[in-house]
């Protein structure tokens, strides 16, 4: 930790200059994006700033009701921003991903603080919300990759799902191969994560680890740990998703809701 | 006439709207009122877009109907489920369709589906189609539209119905196949004691009918 490099205002303020160049490339090319750069570039500044205010207070409390209510508004977030980017919108998608990011959370969080980390309080907020942030932002991500795919897919095969209806099938076994297709596709980035991780990129936790001056073994650990950590939230993300959402996508009478697959 | 196998009363039919929509869209069928006796065909023409099909999937309970009452041998369709319905009215699409797999795994979906179903002969249920047992181990999605049409109705068969609705089930056929098909389906419900919706388009594939049931401006009137 000793090796560990604070960073004065005045530095950050020469980085800003890697902006100028940016703004100057979109000017010079006419891009057209110089405005969102400036405007990208104060968002930055503004919101990490912020982040770094309320973490540093929260880190301060190890207060279990405040690392829950930082939880909480992380995985609202998300859960709208799932909603948002949804390919037809359905407003019964955040509570879904509330609930599901919800849980995979609790799942994950407490055998990391309590187990794998032995932390003391076992809630250290510097440790687990960290940890949780990449759990809700990876199952996010996966979630709402399996959930497009799966209105897509019942969408495009629609004749097969109704044929099996017709013959007396109910939802899941009509839509059953369309299900685990949809899972299969939310888990392909975090697989392909965990096939190239170390190769092809230095990921976040890795490197901001080894920042702070530990070993890099000691942060090959800890990456370890995150990727295993991943791979469970977005597998159960994805399922849990997916299997939600095919029930939405069906009536109580076992009719394919067409109206609701854009 | 003796108890009608299907009994539809007052059948209305709108397609569904998103649920973002206020206003309710206007039914496409309305006041829909038939009966389908014991192994009786009965012909449903109308002009392309004039509801044939969305009535066949409205019976086959693939889309809800806004208002009115279906009675399957004297029970109310709400007294079973979706599920053992669509076993008794069974529904062939315009386009047939081949389930992943052989021919012989398109049968045995439908087994696994209601384990309950009486084993059959797979060879002689393709026979009965005028299908080589030889098939058997073919993948069906690489079979010809009519084979696939035929393997549509084998599959169906499996679920020993009491109606067939027919969805045009010759138009993705050539005049030799189409005639073949819609021969095959006859014999089958004669043989098999079935009765049978024939959606169809073309006026001469009327004459397997009993009746007539001519769908226009949303509505149906009956002819002998």
């Amino acid at each position: 930790m000793s090796e560990f490099v604070v960073i004065s205002w005045e530095q950050v303020g020469y980085a800003a200059g890697f902006l100028a160049v940016a703004i100057l490339v979109s000017l010079f090319l006419k891009l057209g994006v110089a405005g969102r750069i400036i405007v990208g570039g104060f968002r930055t500044f503004a919101q990490l700033l912020i982040l770094g205010y309320i973490l540093g207070y929260v880190f301060a409390q190890r207060n279990l009701g405040l690392t829950v209510l930082v939880f909480a508004l992380m995985v609202l977030v998300a859960s709208v921003n799932a909603y948002t980017m949804e390919s037809r919108r359905r407003l019964s998608t955040i509570p879904l991903f509330f609930f599901t990011l919800s849980l995979v959370l609790i799942i994950i969080v407490f055998p990391i603080g309590k187990l794998i980390l032995a932390l003391k309080p076992w809630f250290l907020p510097q440790y687990v919300i960290p940890f949780g942030g990449m759990v809700i932002g990876n199952a996010m991500t996966a979630g709402m990759l399996a959930q497009n795919h799966l209105s897509r897919l019942l969408k495009a095969e629609r004749a097969v799902v109704e044929t099996k209806l017709a013959l007396g099938a109910d939802p899941l076994a009509s839509a059953y191969p369309q299900l685990v297709e949809s899972v299969r596709t939310g888990l392909v980035p975090t697989i392909n994560m965990m096939m190239v991780v170390g190769l092809v990129h230095i990921p976040g936790i890795f490197g901001g680890v080894v920042l702070a001056g530990v070993p890099p073994v000691e942060a090959a650990k800890y990456q370890i740990v995150v990727m295993y950590m991943l791979a469970m939230a977005a597998s159960l993300t994805t399922f849990i998703v997916s299997w939600m959402k095919l029930r939405t996508l069906f009536t109580r009478r076992a009719q394919l809701r067409l109206e609701e697959l854009g | 006439m003796s108890e009608p196998v299907l009994a539809v009363e007052s059948l209305e039919v709108q397609l569904p709207s998103r649920g973002t929509q206020r206003t309710t869209p206007a039914p496409i069928l309305r006041n829909i009122s038939f009966r389908l006796g014991d192994c009786e065909v009965l012909g449903l023409v109308g002009a392309s877009g004039s509801g044939k099909s969305t009535l066949l999937r409205a019976l086959a309970r693939l889309i809800e109907p806004r208002s009115g009452r279906v009675f399957l041998e004297g029970r109310d369709w709400n007294e079973s489920t979706p599920q053992e319905y669509r076993r008794k009215v069974c529904l062939l699409s315009q386009v047939p369709v081949a389930l992943p797999g052989s021919v012989e795994d398109n049968l045995r979906f439908v087994f696994r589906l209601h384990r309950d179903l009486p084993r059959v002969d797979a060879e002689q249920l393709l026979r009965d189609v005028n299908l080589s047992p030889q098939l058997l181990g073919q993948a069906a999605e690489s079979m010809s539209e009519g084979e696939k049409q035929r393997l549509a109705l084998a599959r169906a068969l499996v679920l020993n119905p009491r109606v067939l609705l027919l969805d045009e089930p010759t138009s993705a056929l050539d005049d030799a196949n189409a005639q073949q098909v819609l021969e095959l389906l006859m014999k089958v419900c004669a043989r098999r004691g079935l009765s049978a919706i024939l959606a169809t388009h073309v006026a001469e594939h009327l004459r397997v009918a009993h009746r007539t049931l001519t769908l226009s401006n949303g509505t149906v009137t009956e002819h002998e």
